[in-house]
């Protein structure tokens, strides 16, 4: 084992394994490494050598990521590299065997057939391993479960933390089934899963671009462990794990922005409803304040975007069924893409509340997802 | 009236005015209260009780707005008193607007219960203006429950002029031809843009009505070519379609009678600027998506600097917070011009609906804000000041009534 005080007689590290699996996992991790920090440390990769492989951990003080990939360990040993170079790097290999071998200096070589790539190391010292376990609530899911979920919300969530929390995605325990929630106070994305064995009564906010990477690494997982304490959340799978910090602050109550009722109802097959919203996003993308205007009457919905100057499309729902008031309403185009994408299902269900009210979106099939969307303003409603 | 013809140059413009808006919403949810003294009454400064909208009924017993609810029980003991509810009144604004737009598609909201038309374009389907002016008040009557007032004129100062003269439910005609009889004989102030203030300035000028003003000399009163073309009744300010993500400006800036050398002097100013901003933004139906800055230094270099908003805001207080904060972010003092800009407009005709989860604390204050407004309507602008304005060299405030 490397020891502090004889740095220059610790065991170099070295390994062998596919450069295909190295690939793989750098690419998983490197996510997670500061792409600059006045800590150098955090934009490197901690590389440890061990009985069971090769562990790659990378972490940004908000979340943390690690790989174990399977190595043949030849010598036990750890060294810090950037992240972002070796990950390029590593890519551009053919499907070969590599050896991992650390050199005089802290540096480490990467050699495949006749031929090797030599980069420094960097001070590995100021790297603190994130800490993934933590006692506290615990549930356990299936990774497809879990990164349905999350990506059926996190694209509502908002970028800019004016408002910090409304960066999260609020989870909601209550025993047999676990909500997911996000808002960027214009548009509102929920999910439900159904749980086994899930804390009772439990409520955490996860920041929504470390959650969408902790389900992405654990997607080769077949079941996930969730560890959650009031400053953390942790995720084990099969040879990974991930943990982020969690947001403090109160998430707003999404039933406080439901509708009480609905005054019209449109069901649409999805294929075709989502290729009509994709037109009108290109067409309304073309000018800088982008509006889908959408017009039920008489049993039709019409769907109108753009302007004289960067051309206009006029289109019709096919095959909708309308049952309600007619009405006038605009939207964000994008908006109602994301909303119609991440409610999934077909055929999808739009019901609405009125011209200024939030618009749901939900599979007509299932129950497990829906998107609310507040139109846009338009004057004379 | 309708007999008369439409010169064929001239534009048609209505401006359209609920009478007693705030009773009206209530009785059309609730025909009880028809014919009965009914006033609206609230809460300006968490101090309960100040009349906020009386009915005609009640206006008879001598009531008036910001008269004390004890003074208006005092003169009508079976008068009935109704709280304020703002998303009442926004929905049937909203109503209103959507009846309005019906006629033509040129519809600029004022206020929340008046409104500008251009029907130029929508004669020869719908009639003469009067005829439209009149099928617009039997429908708002009716559908709506809404009494109105409308203006009839070729621009929208006339047309706005003409709905003050009757109320309630008046159709005036007014065209520039007809300023001299209906409008000259009238006080100064009561010309549109005429605040109590200039007014009082006019007045020490020897300038009491709107005809002595039309007759003046513009190079010797203030603000003179543009005031003394409106006394004559001449204004071609087209009347504009907000739209929703607008991408409109709207900025005030002020040149200081002496250099801003510290960074308070020229906070205050700019303090003073960020609430002129958004009671315009108010009046103009807009909310700012963004705040920006301008100074131009002592040295005549200018600076300007400016910020996207998490949320839409029409509150002085919140443009003045960030317009500080920029000014700091910029200042290398001493300055001789600062100016407040409010851009990514949107047009919204009522409060908060834009966000699922608006903030409760800017929602009070923006209700707050909009009886304030309310009470500015009848008895003109500095009736209420927020209490970093009136810090200094305030003259006078207090009930101001137009004369």
């Amino acid at each position: 084992m490397p020891h502090p005080s004889r740095p220059f007689r610790a065991a170099m590290l070295k390994a062998e394994l596919s450069a295909q699996a190295f690939s793989d996992a750098l690419a998983l991790v490197a996510r997670a490494a500061a792409p600059t920090s006045v800590v150098e440390a955090l934009t490197g990769i901690l590389m440890e050598v061990q009985d069971n492989g090769l562990r790659l951990t990378a972490t940004n003080m908000e979340m943390g990521l690690e790989v174990t990939v399977p190595a043949h360990a030849v010598l036990p040993g750890r060294i810090v590299v950037v992240a972002r170079h070796l990950a390029d790097f590593v890519r551009r290999l053919p499907d070969v065997l590599v050896t991992l071998e650390e050199v005089e200096g802290n540096r480490l070589v990467l050699r495949w057939g006749q031929s090797s790539y030599e980069l420094p190391g960097i001070p590995g010292d100021a790297f603190q391993r994130p800490r993934f376990d933590v006692e506290g609530a615990e549930w356990t899911c299936s990774s497809g479960q879990l990164s349905r979920a999350v990506r059926q919300v996190a694209y509502a969530a908002a970028q800019k933390d004016s408002r910090p929390i409304l960066t999260g995605i609020q989870w909601r325990f209550s025993g047999s089934e676990v909500e997911f929630v996000a808002t960027d106070n214009f548009r509102l994305a929920w999910s439900r899963l159904a749980a086994t064995s899930a804390p009772q009564e439990l409520t955490v906010v996860v920041p929504a671009v470390n959650l969408v990477e902790c389900a992405r690494i654990m997607d080769a997982s077949s079941a996930v462990r969730v560890q959650m304490n009031d400053r953390q959340v942790s995720f084990t799978g099969d040879g990974v794990k991930a943990m982020s910090r969690i947001l403090d602050g109160a998430f707003p109550d999404y039933r406080r922005a439901l509708p009480q009722q609905y005054v019209t109802r449109v069901t649409a097959p999805a294929p075709s409803l989502l290729g009509l919203i994709e037109r009108a996003v290109v067409v309304a993308d073309l000018s800088k304040q982008p509006v889908m205007n959408v017009s039920i009457a008489g049993g039709r919905v019409r769907v109108t975007a753009g302007s004289v100057e960067t051309g206009r499309v006029d289109d019709q729902v096919s095959d909708a069924e309308v049952e309600g008031a007619d009405l006038d309403l605009a939207f964000q185009p994008r908006f109602v893409l994301e909303g119609v994408r991440g409610a999934g299902g077909d055929p999808v269900l739009m019901e609405f509340a009125g011209s200024n009210s939030p618009l749901r979106v939900r599979s007509g099939a299932g129950d497990d997802a829906w998107a609310l969307l507040l139109p846009l303003r338009t004057g004379a409603a | 009236m309708t007999g008369q013809d439409w010169p064929s140059d001239r534009r048609a413009v209505l401006h359209v005015d609920a009478n007693a808006f705030f009773v009206a919403c209530h009785r059309a949810e609730d025909p009880g209260l028809a014919g009965r003294p009914v006033v609206v009454a609230g809460d300006p400064r968490r101090r309960h009780g100040i009349v906020l909208s009386p009915s005609y009924e009640a206006r008879r017993y001598g009531i008036v707005t910001t008269m004390l609810l004890n003074e208006a029980r005092r003169r009508c003991p079976q008068l009935v008193v109704i709280a304020p509810d703002h998303e009442l009144y926004e929905q049937y604004a909203r109503r209103m607007r959507a009846v309005l737009a019906d006629v033509t598609p040129k519809v600029e909201p004022f206020s929340i219960d008046e409104a500008f038309l251009d029907v130029t374009g929508s004669r020869e389907l719908l009639g003469p203006p009067e005829v439209i002016a009149r099928a617009l008040m039997e429908r708002l009557g009716h559908e709506l429950g809404l009494p109105v007032s409308v203006g009839v004129s070729e621009n929208k100062l006339l047309a706005k002029m003409a709905s003050d003269l009757e109320k309630p439910l008046g159709l005036v005609r007014l065209l520039r031809e007809d300023v001299p009889a209906r409008l000259w004989p009238l006080p100064v102030g009561r010309l549109l843009g005429v605040g109590p203030r200039q007014a009082a300035g006019l007045a020490a000028r020897g300038i009491r009505t709107i005809g002595e003003l039309a007759a003046a000399d513009p190079g010797r009163i203030p603000g003179g070519e543009r005031l003394v073309r409106r006394a004559r009744g001449e204004d071609d300010e087209p009347v504009t379609v907000p739209r929703p993500g607008d991408a409109r400006r709207l900025s005030v800036e002020t040149t200081l009678a002496s250099d801003a050398k510290d960074l308070e002097s020229a906070a205050a100013e700019l303090w003073r600027l960020a609430e002129e901003l958004a009671r315009r933004l108010r009046a103009a139906g807009y909310r700012a998506g963004g705040v920006g800055v301008k100074v131009r230094y002592a040295g005549g270099k200018a600076a300007t600097r400016e910020t996207r908003l998490a949320t839409t805001t029409v509150l002085g207080a919140e443009i003045g917070r960030v317009a500080q904060a920029l000014l700091q972010s910029i200042w290398r003092g001493p300055v001789r011009l600062v100016g407040v800009e409010a851009y990514a407009l949107q047009y919204e005709a009522s409060a908060r609906a834009a966000e699922l989860f608006p903030d409760d604390a800017s929602v009070r204050a923006e209700r707050l804000q909009r009886t304030l407004d309310a009470l500015e309507r009848k008895y003109g602008r500095g009736v209420v000041k927020s209490g970093r304005l009136m810090s200094s060299g305030e003259d006078s405030f207090g009930p101001r009534r137009r004369t």
